[in-house]
C-alpha cells in the first residue's frame, strides 16, 4: 500500500469516525422521550405553588446582579423577568440606557443601574438578563447578569439608604440589606420624571 | 324587551358619535347661511340644519340623554325662528347657535341625566332669549318646525368615529349649496335630465334608496327604538304616523317624500329623495324627482367637502347678505357607482386586524430570512457533495485492485454515503425551490392583505377638515378679524389613525393663523391688503406621503420678536440669538414653552400649541415644518406618511450599526468618490444637480464612528431635505431597502433626537428609524463644527488639484485619465458655466479646458478668470482642435498660459506643461 494510498484511507476513516460521532450525537439528541417522563414533568411544572404565608412586615423580592452588585426589588413591582436578546444602542441618550430590546412586539429601554447611579463606573459585561417592570406611562428594563434566588425580607432588616449614597440612590432605594443588597423602589425610579429623554426641537 | 347593559352602552356610542357629525352638519350648513346663502339654497340649507337638530333630538329622547334633547330642541327652535324671517340673521343670533352647538358634547358627556346641568341650561336660556326676540320681532305667528315625516325622511347619519362603515342619505350642506349655485347657472338640457347634485365621492355609501325598498334604520342592534319624541315637539310639529309604529323599518322615500304641512318647507328636500330643484317651490309642493336618469341622492358621509371650497366666516359688525365673492367652486365628482353593502365593524377589531398584519410582515420577513438559511444550508451540502465526490474518485482511482474486506466494505459504505447525500442534496434543491414558491406567493398574499386592509381604514382628510370652516369662523370673530379659510385636496385619504392624530396639530396651527397670522382689518387695509385674511389649508399626494400646507396672507413670523422670546426663554442665550440664522430661528417656534405672546389670549399665547403640534406629527412619524416671508405670510408644512404602520425604508449601516430611514425622506442616493468632496467655508460640500449641498458624515450626527468604505469603493451618500435646504449624509453602506413596522419608541424614551422610532426585524433584533429633519438640524450650525475633526480623512489629497473643462466626454475621459495617471486629482465639467461655479466654492490649482463650448465658450471662461481678482493668477490651458494662428493668438489674448491643439496632442508634452504650471517638474 502506497504512502499515498494510506492518506486517503486515514482520510476515508477519519470521515467515517466524524460521520459516526455525528450519528451518535444525532440520535442521542432526537431519542424519544418516555411518556413516564413527560407525564411526571407535565405534573411538576402543573401543579399549584405553593402558597407562602408571609410574616405581616415582609416583602418579596427578586435579587439580581449587575456589574458586581446586588440588587433586589419587591415582586409586585416585577413585570416579568427572562434572557435578553441583542440590545439596539440609542445615540444620543444618557449612558445609562443601554438601548433598546424588543420584549413582547414592544420596544423596551434597557437600563443599566449601576451606571444610572455612579456614572463614572463602567459596564463590566454584557447582560444576560432583563427585569421588566411597567407603570401607566413608562416600560422599563433593568439589565442583569445574574439572577438570584426570590428572597422574603422583612422591612425590620432592611437599613436605610446610607447618606453616603448618591441622591438617586437615596431617592429610589428602600434601603440596603446585611449582604450589601440594595432594595430598589422601581415604582419611584419609573415615576422618576428625570430620566425620561425628551429632547425638543 | 329592556336593553341590557352592552347594548345600552352601544346605542349610546353610536348616538354619541351621530351627534358629532350632525352638529358639524348643523355647523356648517349655519356657516353658509350666514355668509349670505340666498333663496332656495337658503331654505335648504336651514332645512339641512334643521332636520339634524331634530335627528339629534329625537334620538337623544329615545335613549334619554334629556339634557342633550332639551339643548337640541332648543337648537331647533332658533332654527325654525331663523328660516321664517331673513331678518333674524344676525351675527348674535349665529354666535348663540354656535355656543349651543359646541355645548352639544358637554351634554352628551353628562347624559343620560334628567338632572338639569347648569352650562347646558344656560346655554339654552340663551337660545330661548333669542327665539323669544326674534319671535317679538317678528310679531307674527310664532315658527314652528315643519311637520317633517321625521322617521321616514330622515336617516341617522353615522360618523366613522368609532367604526369605519358609513351610511346615509343625508345631504351635505356644502352639496346643497353647490347645487342651487350650479342651478343658478345656465345648464345644457342633458345636465338638467342629470340629477340635480352630485355628492363627492366618499369612501362608503350605500346603495340608492329604491323606491319600494324599505331602508333599515341605523340603529345597529335592531333593537326596537321608543317614540322619538319624548319631549312635547314643537307647535305644529307633526310626527306623522308612519313613525309612529314601533316598527325599525323606515319607510321607503316615497313615505318621506309626502309634503308638509304648510310650513313652508319643500318637502322634496327630504334626504329620502335627494333631487330638489333648485326652482322647488317654497309652498309644500313635492318636488318631481327626474326619471330620466337615475336619481343620485346623497350619498356622503356628510363628509362631502367639496375639492376646492372657500368658506370665509362674517364681517364683524356687519353682515353680509350677499352670495359672496368667496363662491364655493369645484368640479363635479363622479358619482359613485352604487350597490355595495356594507358593515359596521369597529374600529378595535380593525386595529387588531391591522396589528396582526403587522406580525404577518414581520413572520415573512423571519421566512426569507429562514428562506437564505436554507440556501446556504444548501450551499454547503452541496459542496460537500462535490467535496465527498472527488474523495470517492481519488479512491476509485487510487485504490489498489486487491484490498481488504473491511476497505471493501468502508468504501461500499462511503458509496452508500455518497448516494443519501446526493438524495438530500436533490430533496433539498426541490424543498427550496417549493419554499421559494411559497414564499412569493406569501408575499403577494400578504401585501395585498396588507394593502386591502390599509386601504379599509383609510378617510377622506375631509373628514378632519370639514368643521374647520366653522371653526375659524368663531376664532375670527371672537379676535374680530375677517377670515377666509379656503381647502384645497381634502379629497386625499389618510389613514384614520393618522386623521385622528392631525385634528387637534390642524386646530392648533388654524388658531396661530387666526391669531399670529391675520391681521385686523384696518391693519391689513394700510398695509395695502384686501381687509379679509385668507388662510389657505392645501392638501396634495407625493409619493408615499401627503403634504399639508396651512398658510396664512398676514405678516409673517416676527424674527426679531422671536429672538427675543427665545432669549426670555432662556432657549439661547442674546449672543446665540443674534447670530442664529432665520430658519433657525423660525425652528425655535417649535420649541416648549416659547411664545412671543406677552400674556395668553384666547386663541394662543400660551406657548404650547406649536410645541404640542410638532409633538403629535412626530408620534406619526411626519414632520412639520414652517417658512416665512415678512409681510407675504407663514407656511407650515405637514409631510405624513399614508399609513403609519408601515413604512418603505432604506436600511443603512453607520459605524457598525444598522438604522431604517425612510424612503419618503430621501430625494437622491449617490455613490461619491473622496474627489467629489468640495471644501466650502471650512464645511464640506457635495454638487448634486449643479449645486454644492453640506455633506456630513451620518456617523458624526449619532456619535457613531465614522467609517467609510475603502478606496476605490465609492461612498454611499443620501440627499435628505427640508425645503430648500437640503443635506447629504455619508454613510458606510447601504445595505437593503425593506418594508418595516413602525413603533414608538415608549417612554422614558419619550423623544430622542435623531430618531423617529424603531423597528423589529426577522431575527428579533431592533433598529431604530432616522429622524431626517432631526438629522439636518443636527447637521447645521454649531452641530456640524462639532463634527469637522472627523472629516478630514475624507480629504487627505496631496496632489494638485485641477479642473478639467470639455463638453466632449470622450476627452474629457481622455485627458481625464491621462491627468490622473499623472497625479492630478481631476474635477471635470462639461462648460464654461459650470467651471465657474466649480471655481466659486474649490480651490484649484490649474484649469484645462477646452476652447469651443455650449453656454460658455473657453475663451470666455479664461477672460472670466483673469477678471476674478481671486482667481486671476490660476494657470489655464486652452486644448482645442483650433489650429490656425488667428484661434491661437486669441486664446493666448485673453490670458491663457498655453494652447495646444487636439491634432497636435501628446501625452507627454501635456503633462509636461500641466505640471509646469502647478510648479511640478
Amino acid at each position: 500500500m502506497s504512502s499515498e494510498g494510506e492518506s486517503v484511507y486515514d482520510r476515508l476513516r477519519k470521515s467515517i469516525a466524524q460521520l459516526d460521532a455525528k450519528l451518535r450525537e444525532e440520535s442521542n439528541a432526537e431519542r424519544d422521550v418516555h411518556p413516564r417522563i413527560l407525564t411526571e414533568r407535565t405534573k411538576r411544572i402543573a401543579k399549584m405553588p405553593v402558597r407562602v404565608d408571609r410574616a405581616p412586615d415582609s416583602i418579596g423580592c427578586i435579587v439580581f446582579e449587575r456589574s458586581g452588585r446586588r440588587y433586589a426589588v419587591q415582586l409586585e413591582s416585577v413585570d416579568d423577568v427572562g434572557p435578553l436578546s441583542r440590545v439596539t444602542r440609542v445615540p444620543g441618550v444618557p449612558p445609562y440606557f443601554l438601548g433598546v430590546a424588543s420584549r413582547r412586539g414592544r420596544i423596551v429601554a434597557v437600563v443599566d443601574l449601576p451606571l444610572l447611579f455612579t456614572p463614572d463606573v463602567p459596564a463590566m459585561n454584557e447582560p444576560e438578563h432583563l427585569v421588566m417592570a411597567s407603570n401607566a406611562h413608562v416600560i422599563c428594563g433593568v439589565a442583569a447578569d445574574f439572577l438570584h434566588n426570590i428572597i422574603e425580607v422583612n422591612r425590620r432588616t432592611i437599613a436605610k439608604a446610607m447618606p453616603t449614597f448618591p441622591p438617586l440612590v437615596q431617592r429610589h432605594t428602600l434601603g440596603v440589606l446585611e449582604d450589601r443588597t440594595v432594595v430598589l423602589d422601581l415604582v419611584s425610579l419609573l415615576a422618576d420624571r428625570a430620566l425620561r429623554v425628551e429632547e425638543r426641537g | 324587551m329592556p336593553l341590557d347593559d352592552a347594548a345600552f352602552e352601544a346605542l349610546c356610542e353610536t348616538l354619541r358619535n351621530e351627534a358629532t357629525e350632525q352638529v358639524e352638519r348643523i355647523g356648517t350648513a349655519l356657516l353658509l347661511i350666514e355668509r349670505g346663502a340666498e333663496g332656495s339654497a337658503r331654505d335648504q340649507l336651514i332645512d339641512e340644519a334643521f332636520r339634524q337638530a331634530h335627528n339629534l333630538k329625537g334620538a337623544a329622547a329615545s335613549l334619554g340623554f334629556v339634557q342633550t334633547a332639551r339643548l337640541s330642541h332648543a337648537i331647533e327652535s332658533v332654527l325654525a325662528t331663523l328660516r321664517a324671517d331673513d331678518d333674524t340673521r344676525t351675527p348674535e343670533v349665529f354666535d348663540t347657535l354656535n355656543a349651543a352647538l359646541s355645548t352639544v358634547p358637554h351634554a352628551l358627556r353628562v347624559d343620560p341625566s334628567e338632572v338639569a346641568d347648569d352650562v347646558v341650561s344656560e346655554a339654552i336660556q340663551a337660545l330661548e332669549t333669542v327665539h323669544e326676540n326674534t319671535a317679538q320681532d317678528q310679531n307674527q305667528t310664532p315658527n314652528v318646525p315643519p311637520a317633517y315625516p321625521v322617521a321616514a325622511a330622515m336617516p341617522q347619519v353615522v360618523m366613522p368615529t368609532d367604526s369605519i362603515t358609513v351610511a346615509t342619505r343625508s345631504r351635505s350642506p356644502q352639496s346643497i349649496l353647490r347645487q342651487h349655485k350650479l342651478a343658478e347657472s345656465p345648464q345644457p338640457q342633458s345636465a338638467r335630465a342629470r340629477p340635480n347634485y352630485v355628492e363627492a365621492k366618499t369612501k362608503h355609501s350605500e346603495p340608492p334608496p329604491h323606491a319600494l325598498t324599505p331602508t333599515p334604520t341605523t340603529n345597529p342592534t335592531g333593537i326596537r327604538m321608543p317614540a322619538v319624541a319624548q319631549l312635547p315637539p314643537p307647535p305644529g310639529f307633526a310626527v306623522p304616523a308612519t313613525y309612529a309604529g314601533p316598527s325599525p323599518i323606515l319607510q321607503p322615500p316615497a313615505a318621506a317624500a309626502q309634503p308638509g304641512t304648510g310650513s313652508g318647507i319643500s318637502p322634496g328636500t327630504g334626504p329620502g329623495t335627494g333631487t330638489v330643484g333648485p326652482n322647488s317651490p317654497k309652498t309644500g309642493a313635492p318636488a318631481t324627482p327626474t326619471t330620466s336618469a337615475p336619481i343620485s341622492p346623497g350619498t356622503s358621509a356628510g363628509l362631502s367637502l367639496p375639492r376646492t371650497i372657500s368658506l370665509s366666516g362674517p364681517t364683524p359688525g356687519q353682515h353680509s347678505r350677499a352670495g359672496g365673492s368667496n363662491a364655493v367652486s369645484m368640479p363635479n365628482p363622479p358619482i359613485r357607482p352604487s350597490g355595495e353593502e356594507t358593515l359596521r365593524v369597529s374600529m378595535k377589531k380593525l386595529s387588531g386586524l391591522m396589528a396582526q398584519v403587522g406580525e404577518l410582515l414581520a413572520a415573512r420577513v423571519r421566512t426569507d430570512q429562514r428562506l437564505s438559511e436554507l440556501r446556504a444550508v444548501l450551499g454547503a451540502e452541496e459542496d460537500r457533495f462535490k467535496a465527498q465526490t472527488s474523495l470517492r474518485a481519488s479512491v476509485r482511482d487510487n485504490a489498489p485492485t486487491q484490498v481488504e474486506p473491511w476497505v471493501k466494505r468502508l468504501i461500499q459504505t462511503q458509496q452508500d454515503d455518497l448516494e443519501q447525500e446526493r438524495l438530500l442534496v436533490r430533496r433539498l434543491r426541490e424543498i427550496v425551490r417549493l419554499f421559494e414558491a411559497d414564499a412569493l406567493q406569501s408575499t403577494i398574499l400578504s401585501g395585498q392583505l396588507q394593502e386591502d386592509i390599509r386601504r379599509i381604514q383609510t378617510f377622506p382628510l375631509a373628514n378632519v377638515l370639514e368643521p374647520l370652516p366653522r371653526a375659524v369662523r368663531n376664532m375670527a370673530r371672537e379676535a374680530g378679524k375677517m377670515v377666509d379659510l379656503v381647502i384645497t385636496g381634502s379629497e386625499l385619504e389618510l389613514d384614520k389613525k393618522v386623521l385622528e392624530e392631525l385634528r387637534d396639530p390642524l386646530y392648533h396651527l388654524l388658531r396661530n393663523a387666526v391669531d399670529h397670522g391675520c391681521e385686523s382689518p384696518a391693519i391689513r387695509s394700510a398695509a395695502g391688503k384686501p381687509p379679509r385674511g385668507t388662510i389657505r389649508i392645501h392638501a396634495e399626494h407625493r409619493g408615499d406621503v401627503v403634504t399639508i400646507t396651512i398658510s396664512d396672507d398676514g405678516p409673517g413670523v416676527d424674527i426679531a420678536g422671536v429672538r427675543r422670546a427665545a432669549v426670555s426663554s432662556n432657549l439661547v442665550t442674546s449672543v446665540e440669538a443674534a447670530e442664529m440664522p432665520e430658519p433657525r430661528v423660525l425652528e425655535l417656534l417649535f420649541a416648549p414653552g416659547l411664545t412671543t405672546r406677552t400674556e395668553a389670549g384666547g386663541l394662543s399665547g400660551r406657548g404650547v400649541g406649536l410645541d404640542a403640534v410638532r409633538t403629535n406629527i412626530e408620534k406619526l412619524h411626519g414632520s412639520v415644518t414652517v417658512e416665512s416671508r415678512q409681510g407675504i405670510g407663514t407656511s407650515f408644512v405637514i409631510v405624513l406618511p399614508l399609513t403609519i404602520y408601515v413604512v418603505h425604508s432604506l436600511l443603512l449601516r453607520v459605524g457598525d450599526e444598522q438604522f431604517a430611514m425612510p424612503i419618503s425622506s430621501i430625494q437622491r442616493i449617490l455613490r461619491i468618490s473622496t474627489t467629489d468632496i468640495l471644501e466650502v467655508e471650512q464645511t464640506h460640500a457635495i454638487v448634486v444637480d449643479g449645486r454644492p449641498i453640506a455633506l456630513v458624515p451620518m456617523g458624526t450626527l449619532l456619535g457613531l464612528p465614522v467609517e467609510f468604505p475603502p478606496p476605490p469603493e465609492r461612498i454611499p451618500v443620501l440627499v435628505i431635505g427640508i425645503g430648500e435646504t437640503r443635506c447629504a449624509l455619508a454613510v458606510r453602506e447601504i445595505v437593503s431597502d425593506q418594508t418595516i413596522l413602525a413603533k414608538n419608541l415608549e417612554a422614558p424614551l419619550v423623544r430622542v433626537r435623531n430618531i423617529a422610532g424603531a423597528t423589529i426585524m426577522g431575527d428579533g433584533r431592533v433598529v431604530l428609524m432616522l429622524n431626517p429633519i432631526d438629522l439636518i438640524k443636527s447637521a447645521s450650525g454649531r452641530d456640524a463644527a462639532r463634527f469637522q475633526s472627523l472629516i478630514p480623512r475624507l480629504e487627505q489629497r496631496t496632489n494638485p488639484k485641477l479642473l478639467l473643462v470639455d463638453d466632449s466626454f470622450t476627452t474629457r475621459a481622455l485627458e481625464r485619465s491621462v491627468l490622473e495617471v499623472a497625479g492630478f486629482d481631476v474635477v471635470a465639467v462639461a462648460d464654461g458655466v459650470e467651471a465657474l461655479s466649480a471655481l466659486e466654492f474649490e480651490p484649484f490649482d490649474v484649469v484645462v479646458t477646452d476652447v469651443s463650448m455650449p453656454e460658455m465658450s473657453g475663451l470666455e471662461l479664461c477672460n472670466h478668470i483673469r477678471g476674478n481678482e481671486r482667481l486671476r493668477r490660476l494657470p489655464v490651458v486652452l486644448v482645442t482642435s483650433l489650429s490656425s494662428e488667428e484661434d491661437r493668438r486669441a486664446g493666448l489674448a485673453v490670458g491663457a498660459d498655453a494652447y495646444i491643439v487636439k491634432s497636435e496632442f501628446d501625452h507627454e508634452d501635456f503633462v509636461r506643461i500641466v505640471n509646469e504650471l502647478v510648479g511640478r517638474t
